[in-house]
């Protein structure tokens, strides 16, 4: 079976830093994989360049059999806003907007109009058990509800691939678990693959098979079991 | 970890004699358990009888301590099975992987693989234990956890020995 | 009070120690400090300097105020004002009557006969291009230089011409003086011109004031982040704001230094420039101490106050900065006091009166343009939510102009202010500099004396014929003895002449007209000052009807016209002989050849210009363009730095916005609609309040209030303008550099 999203020789430096000297990255359909590696290791940098977000200096990322490389910057957008859902770290909520605008931003980028983009978030919020926080702000939030409205804003296109940076990077562990089990599980349920950045195995344990990634490069053989 | 196979491992660096064999393995790996001769002797005669070692006869006259003992393919080749092979993720694991990555180091293998092989070993461990845990009730959430903190525990020695493994490469070749 | 001290100068030396973002800032803040202490040096210099030239014209005054001195040790003077081009030329024709009479100051000998001491501006003027066409006004053989002493200012058109015929003429043209330096009354240019000049000031200060502040928040959050440092090891919350204002002090100490030199080198220039037929001498422009005392304390007030005032809401802890949640509280009663303030000190004014006092009126002024200030952050969350949020760009605008309106509109305040002054000064400028000339309007008028032939009439107006573009008519006007109020007027001169003075019906030579029905015989005066009764002139029986339309001529009562010049009157020498001038061309182009022709029929005749040949506030509006571009490029930079502090502060959100798939062009649309929004409803509030100061200050100048598309939209196009471009210049290649998603990486 070939892979949906395939990273191969990833190159890629940043003034005298190499961040990444040869990364490959192999995401299949529907599956978890987590990315590991001690910090500087290139592992974020690894999912931007996978995720379309920068472009590797050499090296080639391959998506439903497209080259990233040859989409333009429109194109490309698309492509992150359809396929593709994002989760990082912390500090990704517009603070201006609610809860709501906030996971219907994606389908509004999308030119979908805004009472359809609110009805569809409100739906997804609701499944997701996150209606009571839909007219909250960002600032009225803790950091894990702030991290599941984000995962919400991820799932609300229905995207095939959902990168998360970090997701619980910022957070206690019964609270990381909590988005955790939400990612996975939300992930799962609609078919979505997830590309987990971590630094914590017990995150990455929620992975089907994790890579590891030093010195820039992808250390561990895939071995899916 | 056997003392055969940490011998196999010690002459894979090169030849020695028996006497010298003891003084490496005592340095390296029996720190708190100095060899006797009998065992050396016995565990050179076993491996001698399995083919995996060959006597340099020129100094047999001088009596078993001075006999060369050289490793032979099927030597290295039970090395290498060794060094693949993960170890069992159990809390007695420290001695048994830090042998392994001695072992690497004093044969020119790449000890970073080691502990590549025992990461996956680990963390499919964790995974499973993951699975486990949210198909469970609190009771075996608990359990799963307690298994997986320690887990990670390990899986932390593993990446700091990773970071230092440049250093450890100088100390054994002193 | 020495811990003070040190946490003071803690604070002056961490401004350099902030990076490239706290040397940036240091450095415009110090920009800002400068040009605002320049302005403030200047503006406090100008009552030392209206004083010491008040004090220079009243040493070399002549104005007896109608005081008759005897002959005696006296000389005899005679006013000849003129005027070249933009400046008034103060001309006096004289004659010592004994060789001890008193001399005016500046010059030191008696000039001989056609002999003048000139103002070395006006001897540069004869030199000058054009040269000649003034020495016929000024036909005079230069004789020496007045020194500054009697001179106003170094370039002041002055002259002292020996004049002997002067002796002959007075009480008449001329008159005695026994000293000069009489009093003067102050050359007041009125509470119209003096508010004019509080606005002009108030409209290029304030932006500064508000820019100073926008350069000291630049890179604030460093500021915060370097103070929580120091509050870890042990600095309690109060010494911090202390070495926070010690840090504001660096800019503002460099500021006043930069400014200071500024304001001596423009002090130093100062003898080249003359504004409003005022030029100086650089020794004659100080600052009056107590304003330049106020001046510094201001600027040093305001850095130390822009400064705590940014911590309002902050506190600084050992571990980091919190920042209480701006919740925008649309109070809206506070934000009408300056409006509130103000109407009331100019209530007066809006009923048409323009006795009251000038520093009411100023501080009234001043209360107005600052009430755009507070009412603008009130005004934009008002327009987001008006505008319906149909995009993501301006929804994502929209919502944070609703949020927090304050940090959006702070740093088009200044614009708003500088576009406000500019539209009401514009528009009184515009009103004052008057319409355009039209050909049948009087532009010049000259009134001479002495008997005059119809032939010699004739020849009179034929010399200003001969100047291009200008149509002349000359009359002859008497007096008549023994008349009472109502009296009549006899006017005589050829049809041309008299036509140009009230529309005549049929009018052929020996043509004869009145104004009213009247028959009694006129007795013509002849007394040179007091009556003395003349030859006898009837009313002609068949003259016809008249009505007078230059209402420059003659007195209340009936008027008759005649056309020729009657027999008995050929000897006697009229009251008034006056030759009125018209012109197709603007009257400033001809003014020049008409004065010298003027010169050349008498010097010592009356003279004027009705026609304005100059625009009295062109310098003022020279001043006013060239400022108001400075400061809205100041403004412009100072929102460039605000913008830029908050793309700074929310890169990561812009970051996160690219990557979940925003446009580029999405993502740059909502921060120019940031910008452009506040701007634009900031531009609205200007021309109201614009709009309302010009009609206050036409009021104050008793001109009539009037409007012009173009002094209205100038100031706002270009400010408009000026925004756009400096924000899609230097603005979206900032937006570009957040929005590329390679700063995502945060580990």
């Amino acid at each position: 079976m070939t892979a949906l999203l395939m990273a191969e020789q990833l190159h890629k430096t940043y003034g005298p830093t190499v961040a990444l000297a040869g990364a490959d990255l192999a995401v299949h359909a529907g599956e978890v994989v987590s990315v590991m590696g001690p910090s500087g290791s290139g592992k974020s940098t690894l999912l931007h360049c996978a995720a379309g977000l920068i472009r590797p200096d050499a090296g080639r990322v391959i998506y439903a059999g497209q080259a990233l490389a040859e989409l333009g910057d429109v194109r490309l957008s698309a492509v992150r806003r359809r396929e593709f859902g994002f989760v990082f770290q912390f500090g990704q909520l517009v603070p201006e907007l609610t809860a709501l605008q906030n996971v219907a931003l994606p389908l509004r980028l999308d030119g979908v109009p805004r009472r359809t983009a609110e009805r569809r978030a409100a739906g997804l919020m609701d499944r997701l058990g996150l209606a009571d926080r839909a007219r909250s702000r960002p600032g009225q939030l803790s950091g894990g509800q702030q991290q599941r409205i984000a995962v919400a804003r991820a799932l609300v296109t229905g995207p095939k691939v959902i990168f998360a940076d970090e997701p619980t990077g910022a957070l206690d562990s019964v609270t990381g678990e909590q988005v955790m089990d939400m990612l996975t599980d939300a992930a799962r349920e609609s078919g979505a693959a997830v590309v987990l950045v971590t630094h914590d195995a017990r995150v990455a344990a929620y992975a089907d098979r994790g890579v590891v990634v030093r010195d820039g490069r992808s250390a561990s053989r895939a071995g899916a079991r | 970890m056997t003392i055969a196979t940490a011998f196999l491992a010690l002459l894979e660096g090169q030849p020695q004699h028996g006497y010298d064999l003891k003084r490496a393995y005592d340095q390296h790996f029996g720190s708190d358990r100095p060899l006797h001769y009998a065992q050396v002797y016995t565990t050179l005669a076993k491996l001698l009888k399995n083919g995996l070692v060959t006597v340099d006869g020129a100094d047999s006259e001088h009596g078993p301590d001075r006999k060369r003992y050289t490793i032979t393919d099927a030597g290295v080749t039970d090395v290498q099975r060794w060094l693949d092979e993960p170890e069992k993720p159990d809390q007695y694991l420290k001695s048994s992987l830090y042998a392994k990555v001695i072992g690497a180091l004093l044969t020119g293998r790449s000890p970073a693989a080691v502990l590549d092989v025992q990461r996956e070993e680990h963390l499919v461990m964790m995974r499973e234990l993951t699975r486990r845990k949210r198909g469970g009730d609190l009771a075996d959430r608990l359990v799963c956890d307690h298994a997986l903190f320690h887990l990670e525990a390990d899986l932390r020695w593993l990446e700091h020995t990773a970071t230092v493994l440049d250093q450890l490469a100088e100390q054994v070749r002193r | 009070m020495r811990r003070i001290l040190a946490e003071l100068a803690l604070g002056m030396r961490l401004a350099f120690a902030g990076g490239r973002r706290g040397g940036v800032r240091t450095a415009l803040a110090t920009v800002g400090v400068a040009v605002g202490a320049t302005g403030l040096l200047l503006a406090a210099s100008v009552p030392v300097m209206l004083d010491a030239r008040h004090a220079r014209a009243e040493a070399r005054s002549d104005f007896v105020a109608g005081e008759q001195i005897p002959a005696g040790r006296t000389t005899i003077v005679a006013g000849v004002d003129g005027q070249w081009r933009d400046n008034q030329i103060r001309g006096r024709l004289i004659w010592p009557e004994t060789p001890d009479a008193p001399l005016p100051p500046g010059v030191t000998a008696f000039p001989g006969e056609h002999r003048m001491y000139a103002s070395p501006a006006l001897q540069a003027a004869l030199a000058g291009p054009d040269g000649a066409t003034l020495r016929r006004q000024i036909p005079y053989e230069v004789a020496g230089t007045i020194a500054p002493a009697g001179l106003s200012g170094p370039q002041e058109f002055a002259y002292y011409a020996g004049y002997e015929r002067v002796t002959s003429l007075v009480e008449v043209s001329s008159w005695r003086v026994d000293r000069f330096g009489f009093p003067e009354d102050d050359p007041d240019g009125g509470v119209g011109t003096y508010v004019i000049i509080v606005v002009l000031v108030a409209t290029l200060l304030t932006p500064v004031a508000l820019f100073i502040a926008a350069a000291l928040r630049f890179g604030g959050d460093t500021r915060d982040r370097r103070l929580a440092a120091i509050r870890l090891i042990g600095a309690d919350s109060r010494a911090i704001l202390r070495m926070a204002v010690g840090e504001s002090l660096v800019p503002a100490g460099l500021g006043l230094l930069l400014g200071t030199a500024a304001y001596l080198g423009v002090r130093h220039q100062a003898a080249r420039f003359h504004f409003l037929d005022i030029s100086v001498y650089p020794g004659d422009v100080r600052p009056a101490p107590l304003l330049a005392v106020l001046a510094v304390a201001l600027i040093v007030a305001l850095a130390a106050g822009v400064t705590l005032l940014g911590f309002r809401g902050v506190t600084v802890e050992p571990l980091g900065v919190l920042r209480e949640a701006e919740v925008w509280r649309g109070r809206l009663w506070w934000r009408l006091v300056p409006l509130a303030a103000s109407l009331p000190l100019l209530y007066p004014v809006l009923q048409g009166r323009t006795d009251v006092g000038e520093g009411r009126i100023g501080l009234g002024v001043i209360l107005l343009i600052a009430t755009v200030i507070p009412l603008l952050p009130y005004l934009v969350p008002l327009v987001a939510r008006l505008l319906p949020a149909d995009t993501v760009s301006w929804q994502l605008a929209s919502q944070q102009l609703r949020r927090n309106p304050a940090s959006s509109t702070r740093a088009v305040g200044g614009i708003v202010v500088a576009v406000a002054g500019a539209i009401a000064l514009q528009s009184v400028f515009a009103v004052a500099a008057g319409g355009p000339h039209s050909p049948d309007e009087l532009a010049f008028l000259l009134q001479a004396r002495g008997a005059q032939s119809p032939a010699a009439m004739r020849e009179r107006t034929e010399m200003f014929e001969r100047v291009d573009g200008v149509r002349a008519g000359t009359v002859a006007q008497y007096l008549l003895f023994g008349e009472g109020l109502g009296r009549r007027n006899l006017i005589v001169g050829d049809c041309r002449s008299l036509s140009q003075i009230a529309v005549l019906q049929g009018c052929k030579p020996g043509a004869a007209f009145t104004t009213q029905p009247t028959d009694k015989p006129m007795i013509v005066d002849v007394g040179a000052t007091d009556p003395v009764a003349g030859p006898k002139v009837a009313v002609p029986a068949h003259a016809g009807r008249a009505t007078i339309i230059d209402d420059t001529i003659g007195g209340p009562g009936p008027s008759v016209l005649l056309t020729t010049m009657p027999a008995q009157l050929a000897r006697v020498e009229p009251s008034f002989v006056e030759t009125r001038v018209f012109t197709t061309a603007r009257p400033a182009e001809v003014a020049g050849q008409v004065r010298a022709v003027a010169a050349e029929i008498d010097p010592l005749a009356l003279f004027a210009g009705s026609a304005s040949e100059t625009d009295p506030f062109e310098p003022l509006r020279v001043a006013l363009d060239i400022g108001s571009v400075l400061v809205l490029l100041l403004m412009t930079a100072g929102l460039l730095l605000d913008v830029a502090s908050r793309l700074h502060e929310r890169r990561r959100i812009l970051g996160v916005l690219a990557a979940v798939g925003a446009r580029n062009g999405t993502v740059v649309w909502s921060v120019l609609l940031q910008v452009v929004v506040p701007v634009g409803a900031g531009l609205v509030l200007a021309v109201g309040a614009g709009a309302g100061i010009g009609a206050l200050l036409m009021r104050l100048s008793q001109l009539p209030v009037t409007f012009t598309a173009a002094t209205v939209l100038t100031p706002v196009v270009a400010g408009a303008g000026l925004v756009l471009v400096t924000t899609m210049v230097v603005l979206l290649p900032a937006v570009r550099r957040v929005t590329r998603t390679e700063d995502l990486r945060f580990e």
